[in-house]
């Protein structure tokens, strides 16, 4: 195991792509994903309105939005057309269009109706934006009934309010509170970035001739194998969240134990896992597509941003099997919750993983050795 | 001419002797794009799991969590006793949403006093989060909004219309353009189908190239590259095409476009990321760093190309900085525009004259760096991988 382990350290002095690929190219990326969502939350969405009424009621409406920070009022246009062809070239993103009569209408109790245009084809501009102008226009609308039922019915403002508002709804979003895209996306993309790196340096390690040949040592040098690329993955998912917590100041309220724990766990998953990969694919480019197509999904597959709740069942019962949906849901929940509900659970998932593909791994290697390796590689890669 | 033609034809012929060749350039954009859209064949979030705690108990509290139980994107799987058990809920991951109904709720609201339903969203996933919520405003809007037409009925003793017209002044009518549904397929598949292009124009073009890269290097590189790119950029428009027809019919995928404009969009940027290619075939000269580098790249640059997160979002310097090294951020989202909102040229043309730019700097740049790396006299370690494989010496 130890002479297996030696192997790859002195690789590191040869192959610099083992340094760049595993550990310089997660930092980089991680530095950037963390400078690129800087900002966390969309604001200043371009909007363009179209006020047909020109009344006190109507710039006071436009006026709610054009002080909000989700909106900047790019452009007020004279009709539906110039709106729509502002829509169609995505100079903005949302439209609203406000009847002619709006004011004499609402004091008339004839409910005229405000129209909203949304790009529906960016929803994470348009969710973000549909959100803040329903929020807006409903206190609008609120206020105004409060003046109806004050004017008409002469009801003092209390009595006024509470009619209007029989049941008030109140939404406290707990653990990100704002809606922040970098606390939401980054602790997990920025691993998905660490284990690529580990899947595609490991994913070469085996050298078919002298596991051949050396049957006796195949447990000490697989050991050795994933022990090395373990060891520099846990290094580049550690480096990962400090980077994360310290440089880019997300919050982190759960142990960074755990999250170290967690990681290591990881690490060793994707190390054993392109090991076994690496003893059954020869063919070394093959394999790299393999490992390749294996990990980099894993935000999707994993249900990390999507809802593993709203896949097909079949996508649903992939999703436990891969080892990032494990670690995912978990390091975002100690950045923003701080507590994990089932460590236990997950933690012994590894485990069993990890032990799983080295078996595999040792299969692999096995093969190879009872096909009289070197003729039987030779043949291979000719093939 | 006759070059051209005579090297795209060995090219072609090469592609037909490989069967990895073959699964690449005929079955892999086809096979992601509909592997990753099955993954967004529920078009919303439904069935989140909730927790209702109702400390009421009246007609009116539990029929708000009716209207929960009874909504297709919730489900009731908890009721709580106390809010410490509610909250406790949600910070188990056992319930993405609380409903909090309070005591005298429902006396509270005849009385005319108003009362207050307090809603917790787990924010952790900003996607279940914004869901639920969403969700969730609507129910309660819409109770609330019946509840108090009939107090005004009741108090002014005034007909239905005039009690509606005074609880709603006005209205707002949402209208969603291109996409109506607003669903995570059409937003995400076009995006995703622009990396699975640039992967696999990466991936076939080095295959291509590391087939005979001092031979390219050597006569005519310019007319022997841009066969290369021809025939892979053609091959994987065609199973590209056939891939959106195919997530069109299956899932209901948005085809609004132009298909003439989407094609010239993809050929501008299959000669930019060519540019991309050449350089890394001839900066790594070996088809395994190049894959292994290649394969890095991925993640990056479909994160950094505007997609997912808006252009305008993000860092001027860092747009600058991505705008100058990867073509991606020119080809995505327009691309995704015109096949969503048909888009005409006038829309995208500064993004197709920044891919002709790109091509026009780069080209010649990646074409004087492959012709000085592949005619020296170094290895050309890509033919030697072969013999390295058997020596048993690759990577040490």
């Amino acid at each position: 195991m130890f002479e297996s382990l030696m192997e790859e350290v002195q690789k590191l002095k040869t192959d610099k792509m083992i340094i760049l690929i595993g550990l310089i190219i997660p930092v980089l990326v991680n530095l950037m994903i963390g400078w690129e969502l800087s900002k966390g939350v969309i604001d200043h969405i371009p909007m363009a309105i179209v006020d047909y009424d020109n009344s006190k009621l109507s710039r006071e409406v436009i006026g709610y939005f054009s002080d909000n920070n989700t909106f900047t009022l790019a452009y007020r246009v004279e009709d539906e057309n110039k709106l729509q062809s502002l829509l169609d070239t995505s100079k903005v993103k949302v439209g609203m269009i406000i009847p002619k009569n709006f004011s004499e209408d609402v004091i008339g109790l004839r409910s005229p109706s405000i129209l909203m245009l949304y790009d529906g084809s960016h929803m994470s501009i348009t969710s973000v934006a549909k959100a803040k102008a329903s929020e807006i226009l409903l206190s609008i609308r609120v206020g105004a009934s409060i003046k109806q039922l004050e004017g008409r019915l002469n009801m003092n403002e209390e009595e006024a309010y509470h009619t209007a508002m029989p049941i008030n709804f109140e939404n406290r979003t707990l653990y990100n509170p704002s809606k922040n895209f970098n606390y939401f996306m980054t602790p997990g993309y920025g691993t998905i970035i660490c284990q690529t790196g580990i899947g595609l340096t490991a994913v070469l390690c085996i050298d078919f001739i002298r596991q051949g040949k050396k049957r006796k040592s195949n447990l000490g040098y697989t050991l050795g194998k994933t022990l090395f690329y373990g060891l520099l993955g846990s290094i580049s998912f550690i480096m990962n969240v400090l980077v994360q917590i310290y440089l880019f100041k997300l919050p982190f309220r759960g142990s960074l134990g755990v999250a170290m724990l967690l990681s290591i766990m990881l690490a060793f998953a994707i190390a054993s896992m392109s090991i076994a990969v690496s003893t059954w694919i020869s063919n070394r480019v093959i394999a790299i597509v393999v490992i390749g197509l294996l990990l980099i999904p894993n935000s999707i597959m994993a249900g990390y941003t999507w809802p593993v709740i709203s896949m097909l069942p079949f996508y649903q019962k992939v999703s436990h099997i891969i080892p990032f949906y494990h670690y995912g849901d978990n390091i975002r929940n100690l950045f923003l919750k701080g507590e994990l509900e089932n460590l236990g659970g997950d933690i012994y998932y590894l485990l069993f993983f990890i032990i799983s593909m080295l078996v595999i791994a040792l299969m692999g290697n096995y093969k190879y050795y009872l096909s009289k390796v070197k003729g039987g590689v030779e043949n291979d890669i000719a093939s | 001419m006759t070059l051209l033609l005579k090297s795209m034809r060995e090219e072609i012929e090469f592609i037909f002797k490989k069967v990895s060749l073959m699964i690449l350039f005929f079955i892999g954009m086809p096979v992601l794009t509909l592997w990753f859209a099955g993954a967004y064949a529920h078009e919303y979030v439904n069935d989140i799991p909730i927790a209702v705690l109702d400390e009421d108990n009246s007609s009116l509290s539990r029929q708000i969590a009716k209207y929960f139980d009874d909504n297709e994107r919730f489900k009731i799987e908890y009721y709580a006793s106390n809010r410490e058990e509610l909250e406790r809920l949600i910070h188990l991951k056992k319930a993405n949403m609380g409903v909090y109904l309070p005591p005298h709720l429902s006396e509270k609201v005849l009385r005319g006093e108003g009362s207050q339903v307090l809603i917790l969203t787990d924010g952790a996933n900003v996607v279940i989060g914004n869901n639920a919520y969403a969700g969730a405003a609507e129910i309660i809007q819409t109770v609330a909004a019946g509840t108090e037409i009939k107090m005004i009925e009741a108090k002014g003793s005034l007909p239905n219309k005039t009690a509606t017209s005074m609880t709603l002044p006005f209205t707002f009518t949402d209208r969603m353009l291109y996409d109506s549904k607003l669903t995570y397929m059409n937003y995400l598949i076009y995006g995703f189908m622009t990396v699975f292009f640039q992967q696999l124009m990466l991936s076939g073009l080095a295959t291509l190239i590391f087939r005979n890269p001092k031979q390219t290097a050597g006569d005519h590189p310019f007319t022997r590259l841009m066969a290369k790119v021809i025939v892979a950029a053609a091959l994987l428009m065609l199973t590209g095409s056939l891939a959106i027809y195919m997530i069109n019919r299956k899932y209901g995928v948005i085809f609004a476009g132009d298909i003439k404009l989407a094609l010239l969009m993809s050929s501008l940027f299959a000669v930019a990321i060519s540019a991309v290619a050449i350089l890394l075939c001839a900066l790594t000269k070996d088809k395994i760093k190049f894959s292994q580098v290649s394969y890095m790249l991925s993640l990056p640059t479909f994160l950094a190309c505007g997609y997912v997160w808006p252009v305008e979002q993000m860092p001027s310097l860092l747009v600058k900085i991505v705008k100058l090294i990867w073509p991606l951020i020119y080809f995505s989202r327009p691309f995704d525009e015109i096949m969503v909102k048909g888009l005409a040229f006038e829309a995208i043309r500064q993004n197709a004259i920044s891919l002709v730019l790109y091509s026009i700097v780069f080209m010649p740049l990646t074409l004087w760096v492959f012709k000085k790396r592949f005619t020296t006299d170094e290895i050309t370690k890509c033919n030697e991988d072969t013999s390295i494989l058997i020596r048993g010496e690759v990577n040490l």
